[in-house]
């Protein structure tokens, strides 16, 4: 079923004119269709050509560009958008060498199980009309240990998953078949690999990649992935190698309408909510006829949707009403497959669903996606909105927006949502954490010596093999630098946390999950709602010596909020440089965070309060910082402030501060809160990945200090990028501000959702005024 | 890099206590025994005896052990003897069983064998004229005559899905005695860490010889490796005890790890597959259960394989040779155990027909 023009163009219309509509359309971009740019690949195999015949396909210019390339010998790789046929475009030249080397193997890593299933298909597809044997295979947790050997055997492209690599490389020796003839490492989706989980990854592949020399192999890797800022620096962080890049996309594309549609239109009084607009929405299209599917951001709110679209159609159109479901993990697998085919085969309409109905499971072509909130990156954002209209026919792309910083952003500057891409993808190497743990993996994979340099860096290598020598963990031998500790340390190294003490979650007498120092004090304290695979529980007791936690599971319609007080010492300040009319440093910090109490809120509301006991966590990180002049304090006052001067805030009064300070206060605070939620538009990160601190005197500067470093022991890159990146973050932050509005700041400008202090003091005016100081070019005014 | 070695060391201690928590293997390996809380204390108690009674010697002076040298390194070997009495299975008895066991046959199972055999098909060689199943049972009599073990094996283990069918054991009365090698290791936990014994045991005369490689540090794992390569090569057939999947493969772990060839590929009689079939009515299937039933040998001062790495490292540090003891004891008593258990099954075979 593909929507017809036409209908496109009413909704178009509908939402543009209709009173139910268009207060809170506050845009629609006409994204044009563009025709297929094909190309021929010269002197392909007789079975390949035959393939592409059969299969009608005339190749698009960035699969005969990704051919040459790698014909060449180049690290690719590939950022087209989503549908444009990625998966053919490294298929044809791994087959390619398959066929001529009857040996050749290839190593294909996916980030999801529904992409490796996917994948399975079309290798085995590709074999069998080729008549290329490759034996195609999952090599994964699921993988009965019965056939795992025969697939190591035989197998000459076997896709797994970063988690399974982490187990198999100390298993090298059983591999040498597979990995002495390896050619090729895809790593598809690869901008999954980022942040945290994303530098484990790139520590992975270092051990991958010295494992490969050692049994003679260099292959050659591909990497496919979303549109990124920085795709060429994103691929050589994560592997250590340099690459070409393809990014002309040669699919064609029907046209799509992109709504930004904005239900908090009305900062002073909006009576409607994302999930209510999102309902209504998703009724007028099925009412229309089109296939639609509704992302949303948790589970519960998939189920609200459903219901809601389900009542609002009930009355005039009860026999849609039926086809509209709801989907997410935590259903079982069959109903879940039972949903894609009825979805795949028309007889389901619409959608709600959480991220679970992931990339790579089929259900067909869709004409319209709607979005509920920002998903926190224009990629993802652009990911989601792809899934309609993958091929060439009209689609409907709906961006339901949150009161939220980034949501509000793009509804009032939509065009910069569509200009070049923004979003840097971060990696980091640096991370003292992480670099340990995989080189201690290393070390039980193979003796390390000082070739080893070359995959880890020199200062790196010597600094950390000398601190876990002399802890006994790793020995020198006339072999090398040997492994001699308890446990295998694949064991104890996550790639998704940064290592450290774990504590264990027990309920019903058995392990929930084992999670960090800081994620358990920030999330599992007595008293926490914890979630746990969507189910609540509350934290009954938390026995810090032991590393114990006892939660109790609960159905509760309340969570909870941590309240916590940070400081931060300057270590060592390593970069500075001028930006507009500041100094802005970029250093190593000591981060002191206590967490003090906790907030219970059902909703927005504030329903008790507690208290909490814990001792301070201490960590090293980086971060970057710049001071205000205290006169700017005064100007404040001058300028906007006086009015104030007769109500001091409930703050001020708990702090003792003259109301002067207490507004200037309000304003660093409301900067740095600005400031951290517009960097994930610029510095792909969640908000929790990113801390701060704001004062009006700091025991190192001396001086108004706002402080932002990365929320991570050792850092993890954020803020590092964020130094280079620091006058459009500031711009961007001051506009976000000074454009809202609200009256005294609100969630889309200055308040944060997390902050550990409960959003005081907050100074919306001062805010601005410092905002636009320093987003100010050197000595003019903006 | 740019941090310090105190956040370094601070790093580390909290990777080295996630490491002690952290348990390589949800579920028991066989022949990897974990220590109760009683048996670790009373394992540490020893150690301490050990350590008093042992401080004045060496690891050469109480072992009586030899260090040998290799273009690898070096290492302690230890040579012990005694009495063992093995007669096989009779090797007509085992051709019958063998050539009887239609099952060997793809395609063939228990009911269609009955009925096989009940219209006059009695051994593969009568079945060799079957119009269905000659051509497969005339590959299979093929490879009896050739006595090509290995792949007998690999093809009962696909017959049957496992390595323990009772026809298995048939397949060792194909040799003598003098051809086995009994084999055994100690190690510091289960994969990716140093073997630091190695038992092999091996039949002469109507007697076991136990040869035991012993690390003295780590810098000795590869001429070990070396030695038990060396071993290994000149052994017609494997026995062990949970070897397949153990042993075996943690020698040419680290055998790989050292840049080492791997062990060759040998016929392999995994007695804890057998053991579990024949005697599986007894408490466990450990080999210290079946060793007190069958053999009626009791030890003292055993030490569970979870406490070797304890002891291992005390000796490191101290060079005191008394904590070895136990380890070296424990693995030579394993070969001598395994021989018989050996010896047992087959003597129960012979006894049965």
């Amino acid at each position: 079923m593909n929507a017809d023009p036409t209908i496109t163009e009413q909704i178009a219309g509908l939402l543009k004119n209709h009173k139910a509509f268009r207060r809170q359309t506050a845009h629609i971009e006409v994204i044009p269709a563009h025709k297929a740019k094909t190309c021929q690949i010269k002197n392909l195999s007789p079975a390949l050509e035959n393939y592409l015949k059969q299969k009608n396909i005339t190749p698009y210019l960035h699969q005969c560009q990704t051919t040459d390339l790698v014909r060449q010998g180049y690290h690719v790789i590939i950022t087209t958008s989503t549908a444009s046929g990625k998966t053919l475009a490294y298929n044809l030249p791994v087959f390619e060498t398959l066929e001529k080397d009857k040996q050749a193997t290839a190593l294909y890593i996916f980030p999801t199980k529904a992409l490796s299933n996917d994948q399975l298909r079309s290798l085995k597809e590709l074999q069998k009309i080729t008549g290329i044997t490759v034996n195609p295979a999952i090599y994964d947790g699921d993988t009965s240990s019965n056939i795992k050997s025969y697939i190591r055997s035989n197998s000459r492209i076997i896709i797994t998953n970063p988690f399974e690599l982490h187990q198999i490389l100390p298993w090298n020796y059983q591999w040498i078949r597979f990995f002495s003839n390896l050619k090729y490492v895809i790593l598809d989706e690869a901008h999954h690999y980022r942040g945290v989980y994303g530098s484990n990854v790139a520590y992975l592949l270092r051990r991958l990649r010295r494992l490969l020399e050692r049994y003679g192999s260099k292959p050659q890797f591909i990497l496919s992935s979303a549109t990124l800022a920085n795709p060429l620096e994103f691929a050589y962080k994560l592997t250590g190698l340099y690459f070409k890049l393809v990014d002309t996309d040669g699919s064609p594309r029907g046209r799509k309408m992109f709504v930004f549609y904005n239900p908090f239109f009305d900062p002073d009084e909006y009576q409607t909510s994302a999930t209510e607009e999102a309902s209504r929405l998703m009724a007028t299209f099925v009412a229309k006829g089109l296939k639609t599917i509704v992302f949303t951001q948790s589970r519960r709110m998939a189920e609200l949707v459903a219901r809601r679209g389900r009542e609002l159609l009930q009355k005039k159109y009860p026999g849609l009403a039926e086809r509209i479901t709801a989907y997410r993990a935590g259903y079982l697998p069959a109903e879940r497959r039972k949903i894609e085919t009825a979805l795949k085969q028309g007889d389901l309409l619409a959608v709600a669903s959480t991220n679970a109905l992931e990339l790579g499971i089929d259900i067909g072509d869709l004409d319209a996606v709607i979005i509920t909130g920002f998903p926190g990156t224009i990629m993802s954002t652009q990911q989601q909105a792809g899934r309609a209209g993958r091929r060439a026919t009209d689609s409907i792309a709906v961006l339901v927006a949150y009161h939220d910083k980034l949501d509000q952003y793009f509804m009032k500057y939509p065009q910069e949502f569509f200009a070049r891409p923004y979003e840097h993808a971060i990696i980091d190497t640096e991370n003292p954490y992480i670099a340990t743990g995989h080189i201690l993996c290393a070390a039980a994979e193979m003796p390390i010596n000082d070739k080893d340099r070359e995959f880890f860096g020199k200062k790196t290598l010597e600094n950390i093999t000398k601190s876990l020598e002399n802890n006994k963990l790793i020995k020198q031998t006339p072999r090398g630098l040997v492994y001699t500790g308890k446990t295998a340390p694949t064991q104890a190294v996550s790639l998704n946390s940064i290592s450290s003490e774990t504590y264990k979650v027990i309920s019903q007498g058995k392990v929930l999950e084992t999670m960090g120092r800081a994620h358990a004090f920030k999330e599992a304290h007595q008293g926490a709602v914890l979630l746990h695979q969507g189910e609540t529980y509350v934290v009954t007791k938390f026995d810090l010596e032991n590393r114990l936690i006892y939660a109790e599971k609960k159905n509760v319609d309340y969570y909870t909020q941590p309240l916590k007080t940070t400081s931060a010492r300057i270590l060592e300040q390593i970069r500075q440089r001028k930006a507009g009319n500041l100094t802005l440093y970029y250093g190593k910090l000591l981060v002191t965070e206590e967490f003090t109490g906790y907030k219970v809120k059902r909703g927005d509301q504030v329903i008790g309060y507690g208290t909490l006991e814990l001792p301070p966590l201490e960590f090293e990180t980086k971060g970057i910082w710049f001071t205000i002049d205290e006169k700017f304090s005064d100007e404040i006052w001058e300028k906007h402030a006086r009015k104030k001067a007769s109500i001091p805030s409930l703050s001020a009064a708990n702090m003792m501060l003259t109301p002067k300070t207490d507004i200037f206060a309000g304003g660093l605070h409301g900067t740095e809160h600005a400031l951290i939620g517009i960097m994930p538009f610029l510095v792909m990160a969640d908000r929790w990945d990113l801390g701060g601190l704001s004062t009006i005197n700091h025991p190192d500067t001396g001086m108004p200090t706002i402080f932002i470093y990365d929320g991570f022991p050792g850092g993890i890159g954020l803020t590092e990028k964020a130094f280079d990146l620091f006058e459009n973050i500031a711009k961007m932050a001051y506009r976000t501000v000074n454009d809202c509005q609200c009256a005294d700041g609100c969630p889309a400008c200055i308040m944060s959702p997390k902050c550990g202090s409960d959003n005081r003091p907050l100074d919306k005016q001062a805010s601005i005024m410092i905002l636009k100081h320093i987003s100010q070019e050197n000595g003019k005014n903006a | 890099m740019d941090w310090d070695d105190n956040i370094l060391d601070s790093i580390i201690r909290d990777l080295a206590g996630n490491l002690d928590e952290a348990t390589d293997s949800e579920t028991p390996v066989p022949g990897f025994d974990t220590s109760s809380a009683p048996e670790r204390q009373l394992a540490l108690a020893l150690k301490q005896d050990l350590l008093e009674k042992y401080k004045d010697s060496t690891a050469i002076e109480v072992f009586d052990a030899q260090e040998i040298s290799n273009e690898y390194g070096k290492c302690l070997k230890i040579t012990d003897k005694q009495d063992i009495r093995l007669k096989l299975t009779d090797f007509d008895l085992a051709q019958e069983k063998l050539v009887n066991d239609l099952k060997l046959v793809s395609g063939i199972k228990e009911t269609r064998e009955k009925r096989l055999k009940s219209e006059g098909y009695k051994t593969l060689y009568h079945l060799l004229d079957h119009p269905v199943y000659g051509q497969e049972a005339g590959r299979v009599v093929d490879m009896l005559e050739k006595q090509d073990i290995e792949q007998i094996q690999l093809l009962i283990r696909q017959r049957y899905g496992a390595w323990s069918a009772e026809t298995a054991i048939y397949l060792s009365a194909y040799y003598k005695p003098e051809d086995f090698l009994f084999f055994d290791i100690e190690t510091m936990g289960l994969f990716h860490r140093a073997i630091i014994l190695f038992g092999f045991g091996y039949i002469r005369n109507g007697q076991i010889i136990v040869d035991q490689f012993l690390l003295t540090d780590y810098d000795d794992e590869p001429a070990a490796l070396y030695e038990a390569l060396k071993i290994t090569r000149q052994a017609k057939a494997l026995v062990s005890f949970n070897g397949r999947a153990f042993d075996y493969n943690y020698i040419n772990q680290r055998l790989a790890y050292n840049f080492l060839p791997p062990l060759p590929e040998l016929p392999h009689f995994d007695l804890l597959h057998f053991a579990r079939k024949r005697w599986g009515f007894l408490p466990d299937t450990r080999l210290k259960t079946l060793e007190r039933h069958l053999l009626d040998i009791e030890r003292s001062d055993d030490l569970p394989s979870d406490m070797v790495p304890v002891f291992f490292m005390e000796y490191l540090e101290t060079q005191n040779p008394g904590p070895l003891v136990p380890i070296v004891t424990h693995n030579r008593q394993d070969i001598v155990s395994l021989a018989k258990l050996f010896a047992e099954l087959h003597r129960q075979i012979n006894l049965e027909s």
